[in-house]
């Protein structure tokens, strides 16, 4: 085992060579004419003559050909510098660092609700399988599954926000952003609550929940459905099993079937998929990050992705590509620990 | 686990009492997007210019809402001939510097301040930015000051400069005389009078310095020094050539004489602090702190206004009927007032060759040919196709005025008598049968029609050029195609677009702004029209009495007596309308929402954003 | 599965209520989708000649016949003239064509007779120019032109023949021959314009959304017709949904399988791919792919099926070690069953249902994504139908007047959604072994 999770920890920088080189190819395929437009400000694009782009282009090495232009940009970031990012208006690595504590505020926060919840009424659904319960659970996780994220965020805001003015957008009210920005307040991790902690402010941690309830509340509704019936239906599939039948024969009780039994083997499939949607949390959340005025790294990536700002595109690949990989890694362990029968070679 | 419930929701409830305190000293603008940077000599959008207005200072301002009138700022006196602040046949433009004025750390402006904001201005010359476009035409003659230096020296610019940015040692000597050849003569400081000498005399030089134009923005010498940007001396001024924008000291910095301090900004929030500086000049503003925050969605802007946590936010047009008739809630919707703006449709007269937006490019009814619009039966046509009342109705909920020619109201030179292009299917109809010998009409088309994602009007516009041209005739296709910006701007530049809406802003409110941009061949986007209208506009025509479109052009814009001026470019507009040169679809007349505390509101169609200043809460 | 067992497992469905309503609601989806046209008929655009004849055809006496003539003879010429006016020429051209390559001509002459040619605008004046640049590929593209022309002249030809035999006709088949040749007419009249009902129409050219009226049953919204969108989205719904989970699956399932089954450095390498084509953010892979390839709805299909077989494989390489150990694969094995064998008859079986369920939770879902991607330019033409589209137009005009911009596509997706879940769920049934009692 553990062999076996040295040498996929010793294979991350391979693999993180090879995603780097993937997508800057597709950066090449893509041309120095589209690259280009990252770099000039919409206002004066239209206004540009052919000579001035030219310019442009080979003052940030856009016409150098692209292995050239690949170990620049590696040599680079292994000395830590990962460029400008055009769309986050500061270094990149800072673009990232400033917002990577808010994405990861709200997917801690949210994991809580989603998960717990997924799998209480999943396990419940199961075993009253077939009730009015269970039709009605799936329906109403199935809503919000089935619409465009931005139609409950939105929905939510103009609610909680619109008429009863309970959960403003943004991260902090303006008198909590100056108190976070003066010297009495140290920021440890760029996240609101858990720095209100550290610095025993409750009233920045309340004002920061407040911030949050909403944008949490939006997501959850969102992934309920997904992790709900994976664990339903992985549930089902367990209780018909053999040796559910036997404990059940055996005279264990109906509660212990289920929870000492029958659940922990049915999370197997939630395990493979809780992997994926806690990256996608982080990832994903753009539009709940859009919303709720919240800056965070899914919207900025999404801007650099759209603008084609390479630099924050390649800078943001470099973080998501380690988040996945060692969350697929620790999947991958967690199967093992969870069945004994399945052997890491 | 109902222990949990219940505490979690007594932590709702408690968390939901906060609210925040409305704040009479406190203004929140919440419009969409970050600033570009805070370098005046490089900002050219909307934006990052809203913010440099409050902060700067230039020589002089408009009056009030007037685009037509000046008054004295940083200088004391407007100069026109009469006062004799104009000389040399108006060559030469002198400003008597205001005494007693403050800078935001408590320097003394002086007019070496100002002589040294020009050059750096001229020296900086970033080809992306305002100055090359603006000053340095005005100052030098020409776009690009390396393009004057390598004039002077004879060498081309990227010989002298080797890979660091500094000159290569045989050019040095040479390049130090080029400044004090050419640069330096061009601002004098004489007294407490700074000389501003011009090549040509210009129509519109006071207004492109005017408060407004960001780029005229007055900085702070000692400051910038101090900052490592120029020293002012001639050694070494070609390492401060063209800076990526990043590297410019004032890209996050400011240090001018307006009203209000920068504070902060949050890149992260797109957010900005400005506070109030108690020592400005003419009194201190009103408010204490002003906060712009760009939040890009509209549902969530909205709701902030009405929630009185906004007291401006950013307008658009189209969710006007969602703003009107609140006033009850405490909602104030402004409009009527005129933008310097005209949305217009262009026609590529040479679209290249391989462009896939004309398709098979041919007249075989699968795509057009690349001259397509070269054929005036074409041009005309499409003019008439177009349901301008309906753009202004309906899409735009009546915030739009007619246009006849791209030429802004009331710019000089505006005029009522010039009739404004039909909407009439069947004169189009007549028109298309005409074009190819009738063959248009029976083989019939396929055009791209394209506009840039995120812009809901441009998508309309195209939408209904291409249910028009179907009504008309069934064998007209248009494709509707939406390009991120990237590939929009790809396709221009390369005039692979046939036929796409934009819309040009005025810098300042000049007819030039307008109308040699767009008519003439040189003009930004004449230009893009491609080499057969140059040879268009190049053609001696009766209508000018034998002077070609773009020689007539350059001498209404030369010509300073207004009255006879503002014939010319009634002339200049009749002729291009007759020809369809371009589609001028509407000129928007701005809305604006706000709370009805918000007081004392002077629109001025060229002034970025707010006056801060101006403005209080009540 | 032998007759026996499928019995069953047909039976297990019909006994199942939310089985049973999962499949009636995915069979009242296919028949809207079938029936669209007829449901919401597109806007044709109207031929006035062809309109006169159905009109008069409507109601018919044979006073009318002469009229029907004329109108067919008016569409003829209106439709055809120029082609039949060019034809000599361009067979002219042809001929030249053909001596021109058997040296008989010189290039002079060709180019000659070409010019006179464009400058008629029979031909474009491309050809022209391409004569003087690429003697070899020009002649190619002119034979291609003068062979799409003559294809017209044919068409011209065969109308015209059609209508004289209809002058000649008795009066007993006149009414019904000539619906025969109307219907005809108007078929190849809409294909040469290129008409795609699939593009919903703008009915008004505001965008605030309008309530549901008599004219506008869902009512408007972005300008379009509610109704339209709704019917002909359920033909997007199944087209996207279907064949991009299909084909995605079916890749997930045979790499998952592959690499779980044989472990080992098979598994390292395949499931290091997955990790790479994971980290690829999607919207730049899919306007990568939408550069290259163009845009259209194949396109984005081809993206969303090239960027979303990852998580497939990973699901079913996750239940398959955990399978691959069980006692009947480890009996299967003993026996000396090959290894595809095994993969396909005992182990794909009993680890595919999470597969499935995550496939039928997807199929809904990809046409909001599909959605998103022409909003941003990367997929299908503006105004495309599909339920994501519609949804995406109301984004800025969410308010409770204006529920039914959400509510009623809302409600055709969730419907949508739960019909693959609920027949998703039936197939687990189906799958299960357990269940073959």
């Amino acid at each position: 085992m553990i062999t076996y999770i040295v040498r996929r920890l010793l294979m991350i920088p391979l693999l993180l060579l090879a995603i780097s080189l993937v997508v800057f190819s597709m950066g090449q395929l893509l041309g120095p004419d589209l690259l280009v437009s990252a770099y000039i400000n919409p206002n004066v694009a239209e206004r540009m003559t052919a000579e001035q782009l030219n310019s442009l282009k080979e003052k940030y090495g856009l016409n150098d050909p692209m292995p050239v232009r690949y170990a620049k940009w590696l040599s680079n970031t292994l000395k830590g510098d990962l460029g400008w990012s055009q769309v986050g208006k500061e270094p990149v690595l800072d673009a990232i660092l400033n917002r990577l504590p808010y994405s990861i505020e709200i997917a801690l926060w949210a994991l809580f609700p989603i998960i717990g919840f997924s799998i209480w009424m999943g396990v419940k659904a199961a075993v009253k399988h077939n009730t009015f319960f269970d039709h009605f659970i799936r329906v109403f996780t199935l809503i919000g599954w089935s619409f465009p994220d931005f139609v409950f965020g939105i929905f939510i805001l103009l609610f909680f926000y619109g008429v009863l003015g309970w959960f403003p957008p943004g991260v902090i009210s303006v008198e909590g952003f100056q108190i976070m920005r003066s010297p009495e307040f140290t920021n440890y991790t760029g996240m609101i609550t858990i720095d209100a902690i550290f610095n025993w402010r409750w009233d920045i941690f309340i004002d920061g929940l407040r911030h949050l309830i909403a944008p949490i509340l939006t997501i959850s509704y969102l992934w309920w459905a997904y992790l709900l019936r994976i664990t339903r239906a992985s549930m089902l599939e367990v209780m018909r099993k053999d040796y559910v039948r036997t404990a059940r024969a055996k005279g264990v009780s109906e509660k212990n079937v289920v929870h000492k039994h029958a659940k922990r083997n049915a999370l197997i499939p939630v395990v493979t998929v809780s992997g994926q949607f806690i990256i996608g949390l982080i990832m994903g959340v753009i539009i709940v990050e859009t919303v709720f005025n919240r800056p965070g790294f899914g919207r900025l990536t999404a801007n650099a992705a759209q603008t084609l700002d390479y630099s924050t595109v390649m800078g943001s690949l470099l973080f998501t590509s380690i988040i996945m990989i060692v969350g697929n890694l620790i999947v991958d362990v967690t199967y093992a620990l969870i069945d004994p029968r399945i052997r890491l070679e | 686990m109902k222990k949990f419930f219940v505490l979690l929701f007594a932590i709702l409830l408690t968390v939901s009492m906060f609210s925040q305190v409305p704040n009479p000293d406190r203004f929140f603008y919440a419009t969409f997007g970050d600033a570009d940077t805070l370098d005046p000599h490089e900002a050219y959008d909307t934006s990052s210019n809203e913010i440099l207005y409050n902060l700067y200072d230039n020589l002089i301002r408009y009056d009030g809402e007037r685009i037509d009138a000046f008054l004295p700022m940083l200088s004391t006196a407007v100069p026109t001939e009469d006062n004799g602040y104009i000389r040399n046949d108006g060559r030469t433009y002198v400003f008597p510097i205001r005494q007693g004025v403050k800078f935001h750390n408590g320097a003394t402006l002086t007019p070496q301040d100002v002589e040294y904001t020009f050059k750096r201005a001229i020296i900086h010359s970033s080809p992306s930015g305002p100055i090359s476009y603006m000053l340095i035409p005005k100052f030098l003659g020409v776009q690009d000051i390396t393009d004057k230096a390598a004039e002077y020296v004879g060498v081309s610019w990227a010989d002298m400069i080797d890979a660091d940015g500094d000159a290569k040692p045989e050019y040095r000597e040479r390049l130090i005389n080029f400044y004090n050849d050419v640069i330096d003569p061009l601002v004098i400081v004489e007294g407490n009078e700074v000389h501003l000498n011009i090549q040509d005399p210009s129509a519109s030089f006071l207004f492109i310095l005017a408060h407004g134009g960001s780029w005229a923005s007055i900085l702070n010498k000692d400051w910038m020094i101090k900052e490592g940007n120029w020293d002012g001396k001639a050694d070494g001024w070609w390492k401060y050539y063209y800076p990526q924008k990043e590297e410019s000291p004032l890209f996050e910095k400011a240090m001018g004489t307006g009203p209000f301090k920068l504070v902060d900004w949050n890149k992260a929030q797109q957010r900005f602090e400005l506070e109030r500086f108690d020592d400005y000049w003419r009194g201190p503003a009103k408010l204490k702190t002003v906060i712009r925050q760009g939040i890009d969605e509209w549902a969530t802007r909205r709701t902030m206004l009405e929630r009185g946590e906004a007291d401006i936010i950013m307008e658009i047009a189209m969710y006007m009927d969602q703003m009107e008739g609140r006033e009850n809630e405490g909602i104030k919707v402004l409009k009527g007032l005129g933008d310097l703006t005209s949305i217009v449709l262009n026609m590529t007269w040479e679209v290249k060759a391989d462009s896939r937006y004309i398709f098979s490019g041919r007249l075989d009814g699968q795509g057009v040919p690349p001259d397509f619009f070269t054929d005036k039966n074409v041009r005309l046509a499409f003019q008439h196709l177009i349901n301008y009342e309906a753009i202004i109705n309906d899409v735009l909920n009546g915030n739009g005025m007619r246009m006849a020619t791209t030429l802004a109201k009331p710019l000089l030179g505006y005029s009522e008598e010039i009739a404004y292009p039909e909407f009439n299917l069947k004169i189009a109809e007549n028109y298309f049968r005409r074009a190819y010998r009738g063959r248009l009409w029976d083989t019939g088309f396929k055009i791209g029609v394209l506009y840039n994602i995120g812009n809901d009007i441009r998508r309309t516009v195209a939408e209904m050029v291409r249910d028009n041209l179907a009504r008309i005739n069934p064998r007209f296709q248009a494709e509707v195609i939406g390009l991120q910006w990237a590939a929009y701007l790809d396709a221009r530049n390369n005039k692979e677009m046939p036929v796409y809406a934009l819309g040009w802003a005025a810098d300042y409110p000049d007819p030039t702004n307008f109308i040699n941009v767009y008519y003439s061949s040189e003009g930004y986007y004449g230009v893009a029209y491609g080499d057969s209208y140059k040879v268009f506009s190049n053609q001696p025509q009766p209508f000018f009495g034998g002077a070609s479109l773009d020689a007539y052009i350059n001498l209404a814009a030369k010509e300073l007596d207004q009255d006879k001026r503002a014939e010319m470019y009634e002339r200049i507009q009749q002729f291009v309308v007759g020809e369809a040169i371009a589609i001028p679809l509407y000129q928007p007349t701005s809305v604006r929402f706000m709370r009805d505390w918000v007081q004392n509101f002077i629109f001025n169609p060229i002034r970025p954003g707010y006056d801060f200043w101006e403005l209080y809460k009540e | 599965m032998n007759k026996e067992e499928i019995k069953r497992a047909l039976r297990k469905i019909v006994k199942n209520p939310t089985a049973m309503l999962g499949f009636v609601l995915l069979i009242i989806f296919i028949i809207v989708a079938i029936l669209a046209p007829i449901i919401a008929p597109p806007d044709y655009p109207i031929e006035s000649n062809l309109k006169e004849v159905e009109d008069a055809l409507d109601d018919f006496d044979l006073s009318k016949k002469t009229d029907i003539l004329f109108y067919f003879n008016n569409y003829l010429n209106s439709e055809y003239q120029f082609i039949m006016m060019d034809y000599p020429d361009l067979m002219e051209l042809k001929d030249t064509l053909t001596k021109y390559e058997k040296n008989e001509v010189s290039f002079d002459e060709l180019y000659f007779l070409t010019s006179e040619l464009a400058s008629y605008y029979i031909i474009d004046r491309y050809y022209l120019n391409r004569l003087t640049e690429n003697v070899n590929s020009a002649l190619k593209e002119l034979k291609r032109e003068i062979s799409r022309q003559e294809n017209i002249y044919k068409e011209a030809i065969r109308i015209k023949t059609e209508i004289e035999k209809l002058e000649n006709t008795s009066d007993n088949n006149f009414k019904k021959q000539a619906e025969t040749l109307h219907k005809n007419i108007y078929k190849s009249y809409i294909k040469k314009i290129n008409y795609d009902p699939y593009i919903m129409r703008k009915v008004t050219n505001r965008n605030e959304p309008q309530p549901p009226s008599s004219e506008y049953k869902f009512g408007v919204s972005g300008g379009r017709d509610i109704f339209y969108g709704v019917i002909w989205g359920t033909r997007t719904g199944f087209k996207i949904g279907l064949i991009v989970v299909l084909i995605s699956s079916s890749v997930g399932i045979f790499l998952g399988s592959i690499a779980a089954y044989f472990g080992g450095i098979v598994d390292e390498i395949i499931m290091r791919i997955t990790d790479i084509f994971l980290s690829i953010p999607f919207f730049l892979g899919a306007m990568v792919i939408t550069t290259i390839l163009g845009t259209g709805l194949d396109k984005v299909m081809i993206s969303m099926t090239v960027l979303g077989w990852m998580i497939t494989a990973r699901l079913i390489r996750g239940n398959i070690l955990q399978t691959k150990n069980e006692q009947y694969v480890l009996a299967a094995k003993a026996i000396g069953v090959s290894d595809w064998k095994i993969i396909i008859m005992h182990i794909l079986p009993n680890t595919i249902f999470p597969v499935i369920i995550q496939a039928s939770m997807r199929i809904g879902g990809l046409v909001i994504t599909a959605a998103a991607l022409s909003f941003l330019g990367l997929g299908s033409p503006q105004g495309y139908a599909d339920w994501g589209s519609i949804l995406s137009y109301s984004r800025d005009w969410m308010s409770p007047e204006n529920w039914y911009i959400i509510v009623i596509p809302g409600v055709a997706m969730i419907l949508f959604v739960l019909a693959w879940n609920l027949v998703g769920d039936s197939l687990r049934d189906i799958f299960d072994p357990k269940m073959r009692m």
